[in-house]
């Protein structure tokens, strides 16, 4: 006979059980990556195969018009090969730049050193359309300053300069590269154990060999993977090609895709404009892999072999003064753009710096620009982008992180990959997605939903930040609070955030400063309730009003300084405290 | 006042899994300090954390102060924060943010058993003066010692006078005379307290010197539970005899059981020797004794008529202050022996020694 089996209940039989914390977050947080990360990239496949002039949630039929349109057409090609020259022409010249001004700054004994690298680092704050419009006005063909200048002073019969070419494309965004790639190669050559040159100049190698046999070759793999970083960024860039390449004649993927969704007249081409996305997509995500290949192998030939070791700086003699010509050239080159802007932010219309120029030198632009309500409302646009920006993808980031890190199995390598996604995903490509998958909802054409599209553009930034901080922090930290009686999220708010201030504080400062200089998802997702600073920059320069349009950048600038700098001494003294 | 049952907890690795903690059962009962003790990697942090809430196991039962507080066939898991115990941890934890009143304060404002503001003032300052650091107050964590932050963490541990004491290895940061001291304080403040305590360690002098009872364990299982005297003295395997310091082993063969008295006679290299009989064995089989350095006894007046009585030669010394360590050669067997430090003995010196035999027993080889 089969004896039933009777389950043992202990005498103390557990009250229903509430859910904890973290199992109320976890899905939470998968929902919210998931429609934030996931959905936009279904949208944008399906909308790929949308017959022309239909909605995605319109129409149920699949075609193939689209891809066929887009890759059967040899302009494609063009375009292509247009965004590979000019991402690739940008990081390599940006490269010998930056690796020349680093070698420069920390490893020989050239003068004003710190200064040379604290203002790299304020530059970053510089947005890419202020160099886009100041060389506009520096050296267009028909009335561009520097051009007008040197024809007179050497007698030209012809403008020598044109900004409307790739070549000057490629200048421009390299110098405006420098910065961010100083910063990341500044670690690579600092942490270099000079023991490896000194064995290979006892061995009886002169500098110039021990260079191309010892330095470079362990500089490589660095090297590679700072350039595979930046491409992932320049085939994406949209700001100084949508201002100089459509006058060159050299559309590249990012604005074509634009004016796909945004066509100055007639109806938008989603389904094109997803088709093309889809193929920038794919080369983001090839850019990715080998990018992901390259720090691996930086990683195997790290040259860092601990701390307690200064450098041993090159002494210059003679060499200085080219060095330092170079150093001022650079920075001739960085300023002369702004220069431009505020000169002609100065004035009723452009013109050249004249006596009589000077004359009519006033603030009435400034005073108009902050008058109009247009721009008022802009500003405050701004504001609720930038802060709400910031903040919601840092708290988004912080516990994200925290999952990936602290959290065990498949969920956590998933939440970790999802907000690392972003990062493949060229920003124009998230636009069309967002703006796909949102057009029929009432987010459409609200700031809110430029929010949501940078929230998840800068979602990779947020949580590798915070990854990399909270590796830092001995998990026993939170273990004891939780020991101690601590709920998950009083243990969060009492041990983890006060730790992880200061970078959760850089981290927010760095999307505020980024957020306001965006120019992709503002503008293609922009409607006349949401315009922000950076569109109507972009509306008041295409429109012509150029002096208004300077002005404007002008004060952008300085507003963004007047927001970033207090924090950041804040932060710093907090640091040092 | 500790009850775990037939603990299990697998981790995942990248060869498949790892049993960590593998069928645990003990019982700790109310104010006793049960440790755990074994090698790295032999699952006694698992274990702790486990009970803890730290970690999930993967099968058992664990009751705190007869609440069941996990049960994987009752499906009950009560998670961390809501257990009544405290936790010394080995990094000693302290919060680098807060400063040390900050760091005590902290169980009685955001924990189990909250008090009211008033009186956090007094409970963190009584917690305060039983560990020796009144004074030191409104001193942020980063500027203490090492032995500090070790006395703030136990102090945070106890300040809402827990029912269970959970230590991970707290003394193993400190410098060495450091720990000795900690090691008689520690014992004193939680007996005074009369806190159930369970102490993890790998340090056999930690686990003996500190412990009311001893579970050794090895490779998830708990090999042999005794008090120290016991484990110490008559380790029941090889692995628990090498684990707690060194040990003598002889090979032999079982003569005769002694009826009823669990004794009986060993035939070994080195002679016919009377022992403890500790294991189910029958004469004619093979087995292994062992016997500590310090179970050897010199005989002055010669080995006549006495029980395991021995002639050995010394053939290394080697003073270390509070013993003389010497290498004896018996029947060309090498036996290690800790002497009178104040008797200087010389290499080749011939001398009668003896293993009383309640200090000689039979050993599983594993």
């Amino acid at each position: 006979m089969e004896s039933i089996s009777i389950v043992h209940k202990p005498a103390r039989v557990a009250r229903t059980r509430l859910p904890t914390q973290q199992q109320v977050v976890l899905p939470l947080l998968v929902f919210s990556a998931v429609v934030l990360v996931v959905a936009p990239l279904i949208i944008l496949l399906r909308s790929s195969f949308l017959p022309a002039g239909e909605l995605p949630f319109d129409a149920l039929s699949l075609t193939f018009t689209n891809f066929a349109a887009a890759y059967a057409d040899a302009a494609t090609l063009k375009l292509f090969l247009n965004t590979t020259y000019y991402a690739g022409g940008s990081v390599l010249l940006g490269l010998i730049l930056a690796g020349l001004l680093t070698w420069l700054v920390e490893r020989t004994d050239m003068p004003f050193r710190t200064t040379i690298k604290a203002t790299l680092f304020a530059s970053m704050t510089i947005p890419p359309l202020a160099y886009a419009f100041g060389w506009v006005l520096l050296l267009n063909p028909n009335n561009g300053a520097l051009n007008v200048w040197l024809k007179n002073l050497f007698r030209l019969d012809q403008h020598p300069f044109d900004v409307y070419t790739l070549w000057m494309m490629i200048f421009i965004s390299a110098t405006e590269l420098v910065p961010t790639m100083f910063v990341m190669l500044s670690g690579l050559f600092r942490n270099m154990d000079p023991q490896l040159e000194k064995a290979a100049a006892v061995s009886g190698a002169n500098y110039l060999k021990t260079a191309r046999y010892i330095l470079l070759p362990l500089l490589t793999p660095g090297l590679l993977s700072v350039a595979m970083y930046m491409l992932m960024i320049m085939v994406q860039a949209f700001e100084i090609p949508l201002v100089m390449g459509l006058t060159a004649g050299v559309p590249v993927l990012s604005v074509y895709i634009y004016l796909l969704s945004s066509p100055e007249g007639g109806t938008p081409k989603y389904g094109l404009a997803a088709a093309f996305g889809i193929g920038l997509l794919v080369l983001a995500i090839i850019l990715m892999v080998v990018y992901y290949a390259a720090t691996r192998t930086a990683e195997r030939f790290r040259v860092v072999t601990g701390k307690g070791f200064r450098p041993k700086r090159i002494e210059l003699g003679r060499g200085r003064y080219p060095a330092m010509i170079f150093t001022w050239i650079y920075f001739g080159i960085m300023v002369a753009p702004l220069l431009a802007l505020l000169w002609t932010s100065l004035l009723p219309f452009y013109q050249l710096p004249s006596a009589m120029a000077l004359n009519k030198i006033s603030l009435n632009n400034y005073r108009t620009i902050t008058g109009s309500t247009k721009v008022q409302q802009a500003i405050l646009n701004t504001f609720i982008l930038v802060f709400s920006t910031a903040t919601l993808a840092m708290l988004l980031s912080g516990i994200m992180s925290w999952f990936a890190v602290r959290g065990k199995g498949k969920l956590a390598r998933f939440l970790d990959m999802i907000a690392f996604a972003p990062m493949a995903i060229p920003r124009i490509v998230m636009a069309i997605s967002i703006l796909l998958l949102y057009i029929r909802t009432p987010l459409y054409g609200t700031i809110w939903i430029i929010v949501l599209a940078q929230v998840t553009a800068y979602l990779a930034f947020g949580t590798r930040t915070i990854n990399g901080a909270l590796i830092q922090i001995h998990p026993e930290l939170e273990n004891a609070a939780t020991a101690a009686g601590a709920s998950w999220l009083t243990t969060m708010r009492k041990i983890l955030l006060p730790l992880l201030w200061p970078h959760f504080l850089n981290a927010w400062l760095w999307i505020i400063a980024h957020s306001m200089r965006d120019l992709t998802l503002a503008l293609t997702l922009m409607s006349p309730d949401n315009v922000v600073l950076s569109s109507t920059l972009w509306i008041l320069w295409s429109f012509g009003d150029v002096p208004k349009a300077s002005a404007l950048l002008m004060l952008m600038m300085v507003g963004l300084l007047l927001i970033v700098l207090p924090i950041q001494l804040y932060a710093a003294r907090k640091a040092g405290g | 006042m500790l009850t775990v049952r037939d603990l299990q907890k697998n981790f995942v690795a990248d060869n498949g899994s790892v049993r960590a903690v593998d069928g645990v059962n003990f019982d700790v009962a109310p104010g006793e300090f049960y440790t755990l003790l074994g090698p790295s990697g032999c699952g006694k942090t698992t274990t702790l954390q486990c009970i803890a809430g730290l970690e999930m196991p993967d099968a058992g039962e664990i009751t705190l102060d007869d609440r069941l507080v996990f049960s994987r066939n009752a499906k009950i898991v009560v998670p961390a924060h809501r257990r009544d115990i405290a936790m010394v941890f080995q990094s000693y934890a302290i919060w680098p943010h807060m400063t040390v009143f900050e760091n005590v304060a902290f169980p009685l404002l955001h924990g189990r058993r909250r008090v009211s503001r008033s009186s956090v003032n007094d409970r963190v300052m009584k917690a305060l003066q039983l560990v020796q650091l009144a004074g030191l107050e409104n001193r942020p964590a980063p500027f203490l010692s090492g032995g500090q932050q070790q006395r703030v963490a136990l102090a945070r541990a106890i300040v809402d006078e827990p029912k269970v004491l959970l230590l991970d290895e707290p003394l193993s940061n400190l410098d060495a005379k450091l720990r000795e001291e900690m090691r008689f304080e520690l014992r004193d403040l939680v007996l005074r307290l009369r806190i159930t305590s369970l102490y993890v360690t790998h340090d056999q002098i930690e686990a003996l010197s500190m412990s009311d009872r001893i579970a050794v364990m090895s490779n998830g299982k708990i090999v042999q539970e005794g008090t120290p005297r016991e484990i110490y003295l008559t380790p029941k395997d090889r692995f628990v005899a090498d684990f707690l310091g060194k040990s003598n082993f002889l090979e032999g063969r079982v003569l005769e059981l002694f009826p009823g008295a669990g004794r009986g006679k060993v035939d070994t290299a080195i002679g016919t020797l009377h022992c403890l009989i500790t294991l189910a064995v029958k004469p004619g089989d093979t087995v292994l004794l062992g016997f500590r350095p310090a179970a050897l006894k010199v005989l002055h007046d010669g080995r006549a008529g006495k029980i395991n009585a021995l002639r050995g030669e010394i053939s290394s010394t080697s003073f270390a202050g509070d013993f003389l360590e010497c290498q004896v050669r018996v029947e060309n067997q090498q036996l290690r022996a800790l002497l009178d430090p104040y008797r200087e003995f010389k290499v080749g010196e011939v001398i009668s020694l003896q293993i009383p035999e309640d200090r000689l027993a039979t050993v599983a080889l594993l």
